[in-house]
């Protein structure tokens, strides 16, 4: 059966604009405030949740993309690296730079350039994390 | 007369492709936005088919599966997780939650309909 995916793609990215408009929010108080890993799991979950739904939409640049987030916040969540306010930086730019991917997808803007370092940067952290601990 | 079939989602526009490819299929389709919901929404309905996520804010998919399999209405309903996760302990603590099958996200609806005509009778 084929489905026209189209007439619910509007529907996943204004939910994926809340996901991360809450993320964003999650990762800020973060930043200020004491390590709390329910929020790092909020945020971890709301990561989660775009990538699912982007890849059922075959949006493979923000699945992938966001899967980059995701296992970086998995990791941060597991022990594996160690949780830092630069690091908490990082994913509020990431989640800056996926609202921008997600605007992209919207309204065919033109994909924001630094969507590919950031990309690498969420990759590399991972590892240099993952490493030092 | 058409079957019914609950579908479990955090995600509203998971839920409206899943009810849209069901209803195309003749389903009824009610909805649940997690296991806790599910449940609710269970009350007094009687459901031929579940499909549920995994991971879902207050309450789980293995949790509402245990939940599901608890009542006597739902002790033998199919149960599909249709679900990101693809780690082989998870779909196993979905088959020990009672869990009938599997699907990975993202789903192909002609694929899911398959899998849905293997375990309805």
């Amino acid at each position: 059966m084929e489905i026209d995916l189209e007439r619910f793609r509007e529907t996943f990215l204004q939910e994926a604009g809340e996901h991360v408009a809450q993320m964003v929010a999650g990762l800020h108080e973060l930043a200020i405030g004491d390590f709390n890993m329910r929020l790092l799991h909020a945020v971890l979950w709301k990561a989660h949740s775009i990538k699912g739904v982007a890849a059922t939409f075959g949006l493979v640049r923000i699945t992938e993309f966001t899967h980059a987030m995701r296992i970086l916040l998995d990791s941060m969540r597991g022990g594996q690296v160690q949780v830092e306010k630069s690091l908490i930086d990082l994913l509020v730019e990431a989640a800056d730079v996926l609202a921008a991917m997600l605007e992209t997808a919207r309204h065919g803007r033109p994909w924001p350039p630094e969507a590919e370092e950031m990309h690498e940067r969420l990759t590399a952290a991972r590892v240099a994390g993952a490493m030092a601990a | 007369m058409a079957r019914t079939a609950l579908i479990v989602d955090d995600s509203t526009s998971i839920r409206q492709m899943l009810g849209f490819t069901l209803r195309e299929a003749g389903f009824e389709v009610v909805e649940g936005v997690n296991g806790s919901d599910a449940l609710k929404t269970l009350e007094g309905k009687r459901v031929d088919l579940i499909i549920t996520d995994l991971n879902m804010p207050v309450m789980d998919g293995l949790t509402f599966i245990r939940a599901a399999r608890g009542r006597t209405e739902t002790k033998f309903t199919p149960i599909l997780m249709l679900t990101t996760e693809t780690h082989p302990e998870k779909r196993q603590a979905a088959k020990q939650a009672g869990a009938t099958g599997w699907i990975v996200k993202p789903f192909q609806p002609a694929q899911l309909l398959q899998v849905i005509g293997k375990v309805l009778p």
